[in-house]
């Protein structure tokens, strides 16, 4: 996964990137400033390993920028810091970390919780195409109840009422008027959905 | 208390946060330590569920509407700490609740283990309870997000799989579940009934009371239709004034007595409106099979039933049969 890291100390970074490049592609930032640029871009990494005080925008700060984005903010983030007494862990936190790695750091203890990150961010983008592949099932399922609709009985052809006839009717027509119909609904497979979990029947009215 | 010490925020500074939606689930042998961890999330606003070992912790999760944030511990009687997250995370495609890990230990091959086992956090006793409540305010934030995600998922598959106009499944769906109803009817060698009906003279509702009533009507009528069903059947709005019912595990003579149902809820009452009063019959025609059989040949038996219904003066229910379906198929509604 491709992971973003922000630390202004040579020496950390280093070991940083020794501990993680074998299982990520990773992002390598040497200022707050510059993690704060990269964070923005599209196809950013969407988890990153913060060192809290740096040059430009501190770590906390890249924290709450990021929760206040909406774009942004169902990233997973990691404060690094020296800093471990409870009440930096404790801000740390409120500011918007997920979580917290303090220095001098266990390098099997950083991968694994950069391990829980991504599966937390693996839910989160499954989900999401969840969703995507739902909006895109009720986006051909409004087409083709349009056009079941928009047909005047009179104009359906004998045997219409067998519902193979009207879409093969209905996929004829459409041919003959707009072979190039891209998208129609009744050429497209639809994803076979799972229905809407606890009714498997319709709800009574 | 020697496992509670309050090392950077005393308790009494922690303020209650919005949570009172929220629940916790706490699996931990210790009788006082379970006492202080449930008082102090009291404190932040949480609703506790305590469980005294790791197998009440399971059994609790096992019921519905469980707690989505849990602080476990590591040592437990029964059922320990991470072998409890390894079960959870072994569950497969069910929520994701965000787990704490917590133990006296402080050996770091620990938490790794610990969180390897699908703990999504590690919290050391003695532990200040400022930091447990930022940690938790960290899951419930995921937990937000993940709860966001599933409700405008399920929003939107049950738009992609309803009726917009009447609430009841749609013409793909409807489709999508007779054809697994016809497989699954022929594994389980049951029979599998399929009626359906188109409203009578329904163009003439339009014509006369206009498209409102109209949709009134077809409202009404999905109502009516459902409740004369039985709870497992499924209804669908097959066309515009077409209706097509899936009936899992019905013999023909079943069939007959909820297609005569249907007719008679349909037939019995008006259906009346702020603007009409309008008497409305549905004809329905009917077929059950247990053999192997493509939908498409269901329904067109079921639509040369219907068609007889119509033929033999409507607001009737006549059932088909597989061996002689009728070519003629063509009637006005």
């Amino acid at each position: 996964m491709k992971l973003l890291i922000a630390e202004d100390d040579t020496f950390f970074r280093r070991l940083l990137e020794k501990v993680l490049w074998q299982d990520h592609e990773v992002v390598m930032t040497e200022s707050g400033n510059e993690a704060w640029t990269e964070l923005q871009k599209p196809e950013a990494p969407r988890l990153a390993i913060l060192d809290w005080v740096m040059p430009g925008v501190s770590g906390p700060e890249i924290c709450r920028r990021v929760r206040q984005s909406p774009a942004l903010s169902s990233m997973y983030l990691i404060l690094f810091t020296g800093r471990n007494n409870s009440a930096d862990i404790v801000a740390g936190l409120r500011a918007g970390a997920d979580d917290y790695v303090t220095k001098p750091f266990d390098p099997e203890e950083l991968r694994a919780r950069v391990k829980v990150g991504e599966n937390i961010l693996a839910l989160h983008t499954a989900l999401a195409a969840q969703l995507a592949a739902a909006n895109e099932a009720l986006k051909h399922e409004k087409q083709l109840q349009e056009l079941l609709l928009s047909v005047p009985c009179r104009q359906l052809p004998p045997c219409s009422r067998d519902w193979r006839g009207i879409e093969a009717y209905l996929s004829q027509r459409i041919e003959t008027e707009d072979r190039n119909c891209k998208g129609c609904p009744l050429t497209i497979d639809r994803p076979n959905l799972q229905l809407t979990s606890g009714s498997r029947r319709s709800p009574r009215a | 208390m020697p496992e509670m010490k309050q090392t950077e925020t005393p308790i009494s500074e922690c303020k209650p946060e919005d949570s009172s939606s929220e629940a916790i689930l706490i699996a931990e042998d210790d009788r006082i330590f379970r006492r202080i961890l449930q008082s102090w999330l009291q404190k932040f606003g949480y609703r506790v569920v305590a469980a005294e070992d790791g197998a009440k912790a399971w059994e609790i999760l096992q019921q519905g509407n469980a707690p989505a944030l849990l602080i476990l511990d590591w040592m437990m009687p029964s059922i320990d700490g991470p072998e409890l997250c390894r079960r959870i995370r072994g569950r497969g495609h069910v929520f994701y609740p965000y787990i704490l890990l917590v133990t006296a230990k402080d050996d770091k091959q620990d938490v790794v283990q610990g969180l390897a086992s699908g703990a999504d956090d590690y919290l050391t006793k003695p532990f200040d309870p400022g930091e447990l409540q930022a940690r938790l305010q960290v899951g419930k934030r995921i937990l937000e997000l993940q709860r966001e995600l599933i409700r405008a998922r399920e929003e939107i598959r049950f738009q992609a799989n309803h009726d917009g106009l009447t609430g009841i499944w749609n013409r793909t769906t409807i489709l999508n579940l007779l054809g697994g109803e016809l497989k699954r009817g022929v594994r389980a060698r049951t029979t599998t009934g399929v009626l359906m009906m188109d409203l009578d003279h329904f163009k003439k509702i339009n014509d006369e009371y206009g498209h409102l009533n109209g949709d009134a009507v077809l409202k009404e009528v999905s109502r009516r239709i459902q409740l004369a069903v039985r709870s497992y059947d499924f209804v669908g709005r097959y066309g515009g004034e077409e209706f097509l019912v899936v009936l899992p595990h019905c013999s023909l003579d079943d069939l007959r007595a909820v297609a005569e149902r249907i007719r008679c809820a349909v037939a019995e009452a008006p259906i009346v409106t702020s603007t009409a009063e309008m008497a409305i019959t549905v004809s329905i025609g009917g077929i059950a099979t247990s053999s192997p059989m493509l939908d498409l040949e269901l329904l067109s038996a079921a639509d040369s039933a219907l068609y007889a219904a119509k033929r033999n003066g409507r607001n009737r229910v006549e059932m088909g049969s597989m061996a002689t379906p009728t070519q003629e198929s063509c009637v006005a509604g």
